[in-house]
């Protein structure tokens, strides 16, 4: 009896000093995923260049703007990618609070002071540099949530005492970023929550509540405002309208239609030619399927999904609960932001902008996936070897 | 206890993992529902890419690439020795580029614009700002001073002048009914222009340019020229040096008789080849009355095909060479004429109510004697006849290619009564255009053969060669040759020795055959005054070449009849195209000098003119103010002089103690006959110079001058003058 004291103890001594950097082995580091992520960022600036060039030089007079812009982010990313493999993990649990309500000062001065552009107020202006606070949000979320189901381990099967408060965390910073309005962040931080509760333990009936909750929601705000009705009658035939509403889904078609099984080869895009609005952004997954083909878009979506992989897999070996959840929602968000993106260009789902990570102009974006990824990456650091075999 | 406890734990363990899955399960539920959704999304791919893409590529190819028309130029028309009747003309458009018009210029370059291509300043205003353009054109067709004007007003990038073409036709009215017109984007619209559309206007070209959306040419891309084909030139069988001859005649025909219109067509007998054509009034093709539809279309109707009228005598060498050649008739039988002849209880009258008395067939066909024509034609009978007149083309198209083609009215021999096929006999009841006519005269002159008229020659394409030449091989036989040859023998007898004496040529045997009919208006009743004189007439006449028939539509003159209105005209081209193909004369004819009959009485002067072996013609007796030829011309022996005389109205002006006086009005630039009706009106005395053609020049009296009624004035006239002035 008194050895299994002992054991539970024992167990959570370990779940409450546990992550001990200085302890534990360096080897478990996940190599594979920093040079399939580092290699992703090379090739994204790569097809940065081929997508933006023809639109830079005619708008700015420099073919290389947007590059030089985003390779700026991408040398502070990788600083913040580098300096957040070191930091532990376990910093975050103890920031998680202070950092949850910056954020919400954060997204009420963006409402307030924030810079305007395409008629939402996302932006804060640093100079020629704009950067979207909604971003940072993405971390900052999953670890909330990661820090709270980790404290309430055991509630979390309880609708009032578990799941609630947890949608009221989610609840503040989802209803300032939909006042910018950016409609499509908010789905994001939605999904992102979702996965987290289903990972965090809560009950299928619970869940199906939320999502029929979450329909009603969605279904008021495309009544709100029209131009989201438009998008999702857009989004079923467009070609009803191909020159207004329906235009970027038809030029994004054709751009991956253009391309084929491999691609007009890179730079050889025609659809770049100010055909396709956003192709530096939003829309840079259609240029890269009409230069490299569906060869091109299938490697990098198994690059992608690698990445995700890497960071499940972490999140599985973790000998923790926080560090896993914390793992696996970073690397979920990045996977649903990634499926969104793709579903969009591919006309699946009516239209939203949302970045693809890594590839995609947008250095707020950028900064933030690289933070992700180097904290799933130090949550790596403290992975136990043998679990390999355990799976 | 202890493994009591312990079990119950581990029960409650196994219920914990039955209801609740643990994280790691969790995680990799996550991670797989996520891979489904990547591979799910990768069809998706898959689809669009590879299945759809292809579809997807040829939508998109659109807006990839702007192409730029590159006009064909379109075929010429050439008369038959190559002379140009319709070319292209150069000539500028101006363009606008709106998106490089600055707001703030737009009302600027509008108002200029409008003021100086005398356009709506609203229309052009819009033009000008309606950015959704990327080109536009704003006027076509202006010539290089207006697009020097515009040049010079330098209105930026925006607005520019750029080649464009115009369909010029450089012998201004010639041919115009049978080239027609093309509207201002060089489409035809009428006539040749239009028929021949598909060969004329060739294929436009294309250049096809990669383009940005926003439709800037890439400095990489590629551009593809499709060359344009040129329209095919067109050659007419018709020769500008015989339209000009005919045109001539027809115009003074018209003046002459101050007649409504004037049709005449020429053909080469041998071939069907037309070799004029032309029907006054006619229009400027170069600059068509466009605001005036009604105006055009009557203008531009080629009425030698389109018209139908009721021949009157022409018909007759339909008759006789049908009555001739199915022995109804022959060079020995006599016809006895008393002014008419019963048919079926009715009394059709010859023209001459006096009757001709007995004559041979030649004599017949000279006096063109209506009763001959009635019985050769009852002769025949129906069936017989109307097989000839079907033979002879009648009662459909002739096929010559030339727009709005009628067929004529011949009336089903079902319905036929022996009255109708007597009328027929000598050109009534039945309704025919003047080219059926006068291919039937070819065809019963040149030996018996139906040509099939035609005006297009052959037809080159761009690169010259030949790709149409007309078959002039007839289509059938439909007289014999000896019916021919004496139906050609008889008609020139009428020109030697009948009505149709004014058509002599010096030098030449001539055929031909004089037409009066009465004209029907719309509801087939005859109309009051309305006359279609015409004349066919053939030379040489041993061996037929040129066959020309002249028709004038309500001659306001009272000399109705063929032999005066129509014939001097024939003559005039027949003996123009005799001479430009240099053909030998064939007999020395006996000629005379007209002398001058002004002022004599009309008894006086026919007595004469018979001292001469001429004719005298005229309505009244009274003192001979004109006369036509004029004194001093050389004329054959036998020719009819056209006499006017002083008019009634002096009788009835007022009475001469009671002296009124009138202002002498300006007769400058009058035809003789206008002249004298402008003075004859005011109850003044016209009298001519020695040369009564052409247009007055100068007056006895000056103009303004107060002169009482009936006195004499004096008019001088000459021949083109009228564009030095005085």
């Amino acid at each position: 009896m008194g050895k299994i004291v002992t054991l539970d103890s024992g167990t959570r001594a370990l779940e409450k000093k546990a992550p001990d950097a200085g302890k534990t082995k360096a080897h478990e580091f996940d190599f594979m995923l920093l040079i399939v992520l580092l290699l992703v960022c090379a090739f994204g600036i790569v097809m940065l260049f081929s997508a933006s060039y023809y639109y830079a030089q005619s708008e700015y007079d420099d073919g290389l703007y947007f590059v030089k812009r985003q390779l700026i982010f991408l040398f502070l990313g990788i600083g913040v990618l580098i300096a957040s493999i070191f930091i532990p993990y376990t910093f975050y649990r103890k920031v998680a609070i202070p950092a949850y309500l910056a954020l919400i000062v954060l997204l009420t001065l963006t409402l307030i002071l924030g810079y305007t552009r395409l008629g939402a107020q996302r932006w804060f202006r640093v100079g020629s540099f704009s950067f979207q606070p909604s971003e940072f949000s993405k971390v900052i979320l999953v670890a909330v949530l990661a820090n709270y189901m980790t404290v309430k381990k055991k509630e979390m099967r309880s609708f009032l005492k578990g799941m609630l408060p947890a949608l009221l965390y989610v609840l503040p910073p989802c209803v300032l970023i939909l006042f910018q309005p950016n409609l499509s962040t908010a789905i994001i931080l939605c999904l992102v929550t979702y996965l987290m509760l289903f990972l965090g333990g809560t009950t299928a009936w619970h869940r199906l509540l939320l999502i029929v909750t979450g329909l009603v929601a969605i279904f008021v705000l495309i009544f709100v405002q029209d131009y989201r009705l438009s998008r999702l009658t857009t989004f079923l035939d467009p070609w009803a309208d191909p020159s207004a509403e329906g235009y970027q889904v038809v030029q994004s078609l054709y751009a991956l239609g253009n391309g084929g099984m491999f691609g007009q080869g890179i730079n050889a895009s025609r659809q770049k030619l100010l055909f396709l609005p956003y192709h530096e952004s939003d829309f840079i997954f259609s240029i890269i399927g009409e230069e490299l083909g569906f060869i091109g878009c299938s490697l990098l979506l198994f690059a992608y999904l690698f990445i995700v992989y890497r960071g499940f897999r972490i999140a599985m070996n973790c000998r923790e609960r926080f560090g896993s959840l914390f793992a696996a929602g970073l690397s979920g968000a990045l996977a649903i932001q990634v499926l969104i993106n793709v579903a969009v260009v591919t006309s699946s789902i009516p239209a939203t902008g949302q970045t693809l990570p890594f590839v995609s102009y947008g250095g707020t974006s950028l900064l933030t996936f690289l933070w992700a990824m180097g904290i799933v990456l130090n949550i790596s650091r403290y992975t136990k070897a043998e679990a390999k075999n355990g799976e | 206890m202890a493994i009591r406890t312990k079990n119950r734990r581990r029960r409650r363990a196994e219920q914990t993992v039955k209801s609740v899955w643990p994280l790691k399960k969790r995680l990799f539920a996550a991670l797989v529902f996520i891979a489904v959704l990547f591979v799910v999304l990768t069809g998706r791919l898959f689809y669009i890419q590879i299945i759809w893409g292809p579809e997807l590529q040829r939508m998109a190819l659109n807006q990839w690439t702007r192409s730029t028309t590159l006009t064909a130029s379109r075929g010429e028309i050439l008369d038959i020795n190559g002379k140009v009747l319709a070319t292209n003309g150069t000539v500028y458009k101006v363009m606008l580029w709106p998106k490089e018009i600055a707001e703030s210029d737009r009302e600027r370059i509008a108002t200029e614009l409008s003021t100086l291509l005398g356009m709506d300043y609203e229309t052009v205003y819009k033009r000008v700002s309606d950015t959704s353009y990327q080109e536009r054109v704003l006027k076509r067709q202006i010539d290089s001073s207006t697009r020097d004007a515009v040049e010079a007003l330098q209105l930026g990038s925006g607005v520019g002048t750029v080649l464009d073409s115009k369909r010029y036709y450089p012998n201004g009215s010639l041919f115009s009914q049978v080239l027609g017109f093309t509207n201002i984007d060089n489409e035809g619209q009428s006539g040749l222009e239009l028929s021949l559309e598909e060969y004329l206007a060739g294929v436009d070209g294309k250049q096809i340019a990669e383009t940005d959306s926003s439709g800037n040419t890439l400095a990489y891309g590629s551009t593809e020229y499709i060359d344009p084909i040129d329209g095919c030139d067109v050659v007419l069988t018709g020769d500008s040096v015989l339209e000009s001859y005919l045109v001539k005649a027809l115009e003074e025909a018209l003046e002459i008789n101050n007649a409504k219109s004037a049709q005449g067509i020429m053909m080469d007998c041998n071939t069907g080849a037309i070799l004029a054509l032309a029907s006054l009034p006619d229009y400027d093709p170069n600059d068509p009355p466009r605001n005036d539809l009604t105006l055009l279309a009557e203008l531009s109707k080629n009425r030698i095909v389109t018209d139908v009228y009721e021949p009157g005598s022409t018909f007759k060498i339909v008759t006789l060479a049908s009555a001739l050649n199915c022995s109804a008739t022959g060079m020995d039988n006599t016809y006895y004429c008393n002014g008419s002849y019963t048919v079926n209880g009715e009394t059709i009258h010859c023209w001459k109510h006096g009757g001709h008395g007995s004559q041979t067939l030649a004599e017949a066909v000279q006096n063109s004697c209506n009763c001959a024509f009635m019985q050769m034609a009852l002769a025949m009978g129906t069936e017989e006849f109307y097989d000839y007149i079907y033979s002879f083309g009648f009662g459909r198209n002739t096929g010559c290619g030339l727009v709005g083609e009628s067929g004529g009215i011949v009336t089903h021999e079902k319905y036929i009564t022996d009255n109708d096929l007597a009328r027929i006999g000598f050109g009534q009841s039945i309704a025919v255009t003047p080219i059926q006519l006068c291919s039937a005269v070819c065809t019963a002159v040149n030996g018996g053969y139906l040509l099939s008229p035609y005006i297009v020659q052959r037809i080159l394409a761009d690169d010259g060669s030949v790709i149409f030449e007309a078959d002039s091989s007839p289509v059938r036989r439909v007289i014999s040759e000896e019916t021919s040859a004496a139906v050609r023998e008889i008609l020139q007898g009428v020109v030697d020795n009948g009505t149709g004496r004014n058509c002599q040529i010096e030098g030449y045997s001539v055929g031909g055959k004089t037409g009066t009919a009465q004209k029907y208006d719309e509801n087939g009743r005859i109309s009051a005054g309305g006359y279609i004189c015409s004349f066919v007439g053939f030379a040489p006449a041993e061996d037929p070449r040129f066959v020309c028939l002249i028709l004038v539509d309500e001659p306001q003159v009272s000399q109705i009849f063929g032999s005066t209105v129509a014939a001097p005209f024939v003559k005039t081209v027949l003996e123009d195209t005799l001479h430009y193909y240099n053909i030998p004369p064939t007999r020395n004819t006996e000629t005379v000098e007209v002398p001058n009959l002004i002022g004599m009485t009309t008894a006086e002067a026919e007595a004469a003119l018979a001292e001469l072996g001429l004719y005298a013609v005229y309505q009244c007796d009274d003192n001979v103010t004109i006369q036509m030829p004029s004194a001093g011309e050389t004329v054959p022996v036998g020719y009819s002089v056209l006499l006017y005389t002083a008019s009634t109205t002096i009788d009835t002006s007022p009475p001469v103690n009671a002296v009124t006086y009138v202002t002498m009005p300006d007769l400058t630039g009058m035809t003789p006959l206008q002249a004298y009706d402008t003075l004859t009106a005011i109850g003044l005395v016209f009298q001519s110079d020695p040369d009564p053609f052409g247009t007055a020049y100068q007056q006895s009296i000056p103009v303004g001058t107060e002169v009482p009624i009936g006195t004499t004035v004096t008019v001088w006239f000459r021949f083109g003058q009228d564009d030095d002035g005085e």
